[in-house]
This record gives structure tokens, sequence and C-alpha cells, in this order.
């Protein structure tokens, strides 16, 4: 027992004489949600409160120029959502970018993190310098990729060997969503890097040297150590990522500049742009809220079995 | 101790917990808005989107206005683009601090005219006593929807057809185009190498102006798939297909004016903003402008600029004589510098001889005329630009008359 506890058991049996203060100061449990009511509220008056709204709006005919006009509808924004198929391409396309950028950019963060926790000369630079991209910003990244993308260029020459179109990617219809692809990827790696560094070096020394005792290759301490140690970050990491995949805006407002959102043609349209062009752009706030909340319960659904997936092979 | 210590963090997280709630629920009330506090001046707010030579002419304007209103504080916002101001508007009227004037283009106004975001001025006219007689019907025109004027006009300036000079002189090309078959015809001249004969931005702006080249219009949604239109879209089909047309996307750049200052594409639609722009992209460029070449018919677009009211302004008369304050000569001559027309029809005069350059442009005044698009114009103007870039970038197939078939339907 603690001597806090002890001392809390003490003020129980009425030696001490307590203040409301003591009483609340004297409970770890109190102490703890004082310690994040801060937060508690600066979240339910950010993130909460706008959620209820956006879901209220959900169900209303509301558009943002007049929102004493807004009349309930009912279910009628998802219905007509349901109906669109623009907004299954849009999902769609945020399932691809997930589905192609987060196997490469784990692989890829991971094996990063094994490269610079060797014992190497300028590893500090290569930490560094992986991480850069993570906290520039996406637009100025984009701008340099774009042209590094356009026709003609060494990139665009190379591709164009290896059998893709020598074309200005992120204004060709094939080439765009891929490009979108590239752009995350490039910046979540030195994330994932970072994150998984972390998990390496808490892996106890010992378990490799007793795994060298037995014989066991690099191959086999990698799969038999390393990769079960680091599962709940890549837990983390699939899940991050993955809501930050369909996240993804600010690359797609950068290749979109002066044009439509998702161009070319709608090639890179997402669940997000979607959501931006009815709810901001056309300022029809109850579709776009409605789409929101769809967005948002596909959102849990995927954590959800990703956890379950995890946690079943656990 | 630990206990001292405890309570003193107890007090601590509850004070810190009270300061961040009453932040987040505090109210907004600026300590500029004087009115109705002191009953000296009223603090009246305009946003617009634009340069920073702009903002100047603005500032001037602002310190310039008690001479006229001593009654009112004019305040100046500039917003980094349409864009930004259209994303963070809706929050600055939740919170009550959007600006109670705004100057727009005639471009997307008729969708947020519609969607009541401004208020009419008739009566506010006659309240304030500004004198609409100013501006010529053609401008007061554009403004005035379903009998009702919405705006004061600053400027308007009819489309233009950019020809880069030495490029044409270079090919050793004679008079410059007045129909689009010269334009073709001259394209293929021009085509070399890198350099395209024409640059047709898949934009809105631009497909509009060939199709009222050919006498067409969108009739504000109910002429989308017009036999002119289709004509126009496969005008600008054939140019890709024979092709002598790039676009500003494909050639790697945001928008036509990008591509004809890097010389990659011999000419383009475009506007008077062109002046401003390769001034600072291409200051040795020599250019001609003329007006759009025909289709059928002469026809382009006015691109006019207005002052608006918002419906949530807190003193609208204020912000209408605020509004009206600057349409006065001095703001409105140097703007006219910057290259604007004027819609002041005293000053309009004027502006050919200030700007020699778009004379070339003075008969077009006469016959170009408002966008037309449809009430829901964001959501037409992006469905035209991707059809059309599915197309010419996508291959998709389509042709001019399935793709504005497909847009018709949508905008019944």
């Amino acid at each position: 027992m603690s001597e806090y506890s002890s001392k809390h058991v003490g003020a129980k049996g009425g030696k001490i004489k307590q203040s409301w203060l003591r009483s609340l100061a004297d409970s770890d449990k109190t102490l703890g949600w004082l310690f994040t009511l801060p937060f508690l509220i600066l979240w339910a008056w950010w993130f909460l409160y706008p959620f209820i709204q956006s879901f209220v709006r959900s169900f209303q005919d509301a558009n943002f120029a007049a929102l004493d006009q807004a009349k309930f509808i009912g279910l009628e924004n998802y219905t007509a959502i349901l109906h669109d198929k623009e907004f299954f391409r849009a999902l769609l396309h945020s399932l691809e970018i997930v589905v192609i950028s987060i196997p490469i950019q784990t692989l890829l963060g991971l094996l990063l993190a094994i490269l610079v926790n060797q014992k190497l000369k300028g590893k500090g630079i290569f930490r560094t310098v992986f991480f850069l991209p993570y906290i520039t910003s996406q637009i100025a990244i984009t701008t340099v990729f774009m042209m590094m993308f356009k026709q003609g260029t060494f990139l665009t020459d190379f591709f164009g060997v290896l059998g893709f179109g020598n074309v200005t990617w992120f204004a060709d219809t094939r080439y765009a969503l891929l490009f979108v692809c590239i752009l995350f990827i490039f910046q979540q790696a030195g994330f994932t890097m970072i994150v998984y560094l972390s998990g390496l070096q808490e892996i106890p020394k010992d378990l490799y040297e007793a795994g060298e005792i037995d014989g066991a290759s690099k191959w086999n301490k990698f799969r038999y150590i390393t990769v079960p140690y680091l599962k709940p970050i890549t837990f983390f990491i699939v899940s991050v990522s993955t809501i930050a995949g369909f996240q993804i805006y600010d690359q797609i407002a950068a290749i979109s500049r002066y044009g439509a959102l998702g161009s070319p043609a709608g090639a890179t349209s997402t669940v997000v742009t979607y959501f931006y062009q009815h709810g901001i752009r056309y300022m029809n706030i109850g579709y776009g809220s409605a789409a929101v909340v769809l967005f948002f319960i596909i959102i849990m659904l995927i954590t959800y079995l990703q956890k379950k997936f995890l946690d079943e092979k656990e | 101790m630990g206990k001292v210590n405890k309570k003193i963090s107890a007090m601590l997280v509850l004070c810190l917990a009270l300061v961040v709630a009453l932040t987040a629920c505090g109210g907004n009330k600026s300590a500029d808005n004087k009115e109705g506090a002191s009953g000296e001046k009223v603090t009246v707010n305009f946003g617009f989107w634009g340069t920073a030579q702009d903002l100047e002419i603005y500032q001037k304007a602002a310190d310039t206005i008690s001479e006229k209103y001593p009654e009112i504080e004019l305040k100046i916002k500039q917003y980094p683009s349409s864009e930004q101001f259209w994303n963070t508007l809706p929050g600055e009227i939740a919170a009550g601090v959007a600006p109670d004037f705004i100057k727009m283009s005639n471009e997307g106004a008729y969708e947020y005219i519609n969607k009541g975001l401004f208020t009419p001025i008739d009566d506010l006219v006659q309240a304030t006593g500004v004198d609409m007689g100013r501006f010529p019907d053609t401008s007061k025109k554009i403004w005035n929807v379903d009998g009702k004027q919405y705006g004061i006009p600053n400027s308007d300036m009819p489309a233009m057809f950019f020809i880069n000079e030495q490029m044409w002189k270079d090919a050793g090309l004679g008079d410059y185009p007045t129909t689009w078959d010269e334009v073709i015809e001259a394209a293929k001249v021009l085509n070399k190498g890198n350099v395209k004969g024409i640059i047709v931005n898949l934009d809105a702006f631009h497909i509009t102006n060939y199709v009222k080249s050919f006498g067409g219009g969108w009739g504000n949604g109910k002429t989308i798939n017009s036999p002119e239109n289709v004509k126009a879209l496969e005008l600008i089909i054939d140019m890709y297909n024979q092709g002598i047309a790039v676009t500003p996307k494909s050639a790697g750049f945001g928008w036509d004016g990008e591509v004809f200052a890097n010389s990659l594409g011999a000419m383009s639609t475009g506007g008077y903003w062109y002046k401003g722009y390769l001034k600072d992209a291409n200051p040795d460029m020599k250019y001609v402008a003329i007006p759009v070449p025909k289709g059928t018919t002469n026809g382009s677009t006015m691109s006019s600029d207005a002052y608006m009211v918002l419906k949530d302004a807190k003193n609208k008369e204020a912000a209408l004589k605020a509004a009206y304050y600057m349409t006065n000569d001095d703001t409105q001559t140097a703007f006219m510098d910057l290259g604007f027309n004027p819609a002041v029809s005293s000053l309009s005069e004027k502006y050919f001889e200030k700007n020699p350059e778009f004379k070339a442009l003075q008969p077009a005044l006469e016959y170009s005329t408002d966008y037309g698009y449809p009430t829901d114009t964001k959501r037409f103007t992006d469905e035209l630009v991707k059809e059309l870039e599915g197309l010419v970038l996508g291959g998709s197939g389509k042709t001019a008359q399935q793709i504005l078939d497909d847009i018709q339907s949508q905008f019944q």
C-alpha cells in the first residue's frame, strides 16, 4: 500500500478532518479526471459539439448561407448519398489509397527504422532526413513532386521506360491516384520510422543474445523476436495511418489547384473531397454533414475490424 | 509535503479547467464595433481577395472615407483567395465577424445571390441617397437578379484573346485572327516542339467564351446542350485531336497565364488580369490582346465585379455607403492603372487611353454578356470541367453532345 493510499485509509478512519478539496486531492481517480478536464472541455467544445451539430444537420436540408431556414428532411440526405455513384467512386479511391499506401509505408518505415537503429556513422542525420517530409508542409512537398512528375522530366522518362506513359502524372486519369499514394507514402514513412524506432529500442537485448546462443539466424531473430514485439506498434501505425489515409486532402487540393477538386476528371476524389465539395463548396451543409457521419461510421468500422483481426491473431 | 503538493495540483487544475471553460464559452464581442456603444462611429468591415496593390488602394480609401462619411470607420480585410473567403465565411457568419460587404466577380455571384447570401440594395439606395446613375445600365443589369439590384458595379471588362507577338511574327503570320478557323490555321504553324499553338484551359470561364462565340450560352441552366454549345465544344475537342492545343494541367501548370508566360503556348483566351500577371512573370514578353475570335458570331463573356452587402451585415446602410465610396474617382482611377475598366461611365472613357494594349477590345464592350451559369454554379462548373477532363485527359470517348446532354440532365 502506498504512502498516499494509507493516508487515504487513515482519513476514512476519521482521524483527519477532511475538507472537500482534500477529499478531491486524496483520490487518485479524481485527480486523474481533474488533470484531463482541461483537455476534455476543449475536446467537447471543438470536436464533440461540432460533431453533434453535424449529426443533427445531416437530417436537414440546410444551406450555410441561410441556416435559419433549415428544414428537417429525415433520412433524405443519406438516401441521396447512397444513390450517388460519385460517393462510391470517392469511397473506392479512399480505400485504394489506404490499401496501396499503408502496407508499403509500414514496411518502408520498419526498414528505415532498422537501418537507423544500427551502429552507423551519421545515423542522426539519416533519422532527421527521413523524418523531415513528415513535418514539412504537404502543399510544398506536393508542389515539388508535381515539378518532378511533369512530362519530359527524368522521373517520367524513367517510368516511361518501365512501361508507364511518359505523361504528366497528376494530369492523367490513369496515374493521378497513384501519384497521391506516392506523396502519402513519402510523407508518412518518416512518421512510421520514428514510431518503429522507439519500439525497436524497447526490445530487451538479452532476447537477441539468447536467440544467438540457440543458433537463430538474423531472419529468425527478426521473425520471432522483433516482429512479435512490435505488434502493438504495428497496430498503432496501421490504425493511425489508415485514418490519415482516409483524411488525405491537402495533396489533392494542391493537384486540383484552379480546377475542380478531385481533378483530373474526379480521378483523385476521396470521401473527404466529396464532403468538402458538397458541404462547403456547394454550401449544402446538410448533405455534407450526412457524408461526414457516413465517413465517421466507415472509419470506426475499419478501425474495429483492424483491432479485431489483430486481437484474434494475438 | 506530498499532500500539500496534491492540494496545490488540484487547485491549479481546477483553475485551469475554469479558465479553459470560460475561454471556450466566452463571447466574441469585438471592441472595434462602437456602434450603439458611443453613438460616434459605425465600423464597417470590407472583405476582398486580390493583390497587395489592391489592398494599398483600398487602404487609402479607408483612410479618406471620413471626408465623405464622417460617421463611418472602414476596416479592410484581405483574404488570400476567393476559395479561402468562402471556406471561412460560414464560421465568420456564425461567430458574427463576417465582413459587412465584399467585392466579388459575376462569375460566381448568381449562385450566392440565389442562395440568399446578399441583401438587395434597392431600398438602401433610396435611404442613403447613393447615386446609381453614375453607372451604365449594362453594368447594373449584370447585378440585377429578378428585378432586384444586388451590387454596386466596380468594373467591367470583356474576355480577351492573347497572342504571343514575337512567336506570331517569327512564324511569318500576317493579320491577327478574327475567327476560330483562322486561329486553327495559325495554331498549326505555331505548333513547334514543346510549344503548342493554343492553350485551351479546361475551365468554365474559357469554355464559356468559346460557347458565346458560337452564339450559345448556358441560359442559367436551361440551354446547356444547345446546338451552339455543342458546336463550341466540338471545336475545342477538335483542336485537341489535331494536337495543336494544350491544357495548363498537362503542361504541369495551374492556369493558362502560366503556360503563356512560359512561352509554351502561343495563344490563349484570357482577361485583363494577364496584364498585371505578365508584368511580373515575364516582363519582356510582347503580346497582343484582341477580342475573342468569332465562331458564328461576335460573343464573349463580360467580367464584372461589384460591391455587395451581406445579408448579415450589422449596419446595412453604413455598409452600402462605404461600398459606394469605393467607386469614388480617386479609387477608380487607381484601379484603372492596374488594368481595371471602371464601371463609372465618366471614367471608363479614359480607360483605353491609359491601357492602349486593350484598345482593340473596345467594341467587345457592346456585345459581351454575363456568364449565365445555373443557380448551382459551382456544381455546374465542376461537372463541366470534370466531363471535359475525362475526355481530354482521360479518354472517356464521349462526344460533345453526350457530355452536354449528361450535364443538362442534372440541371433541369
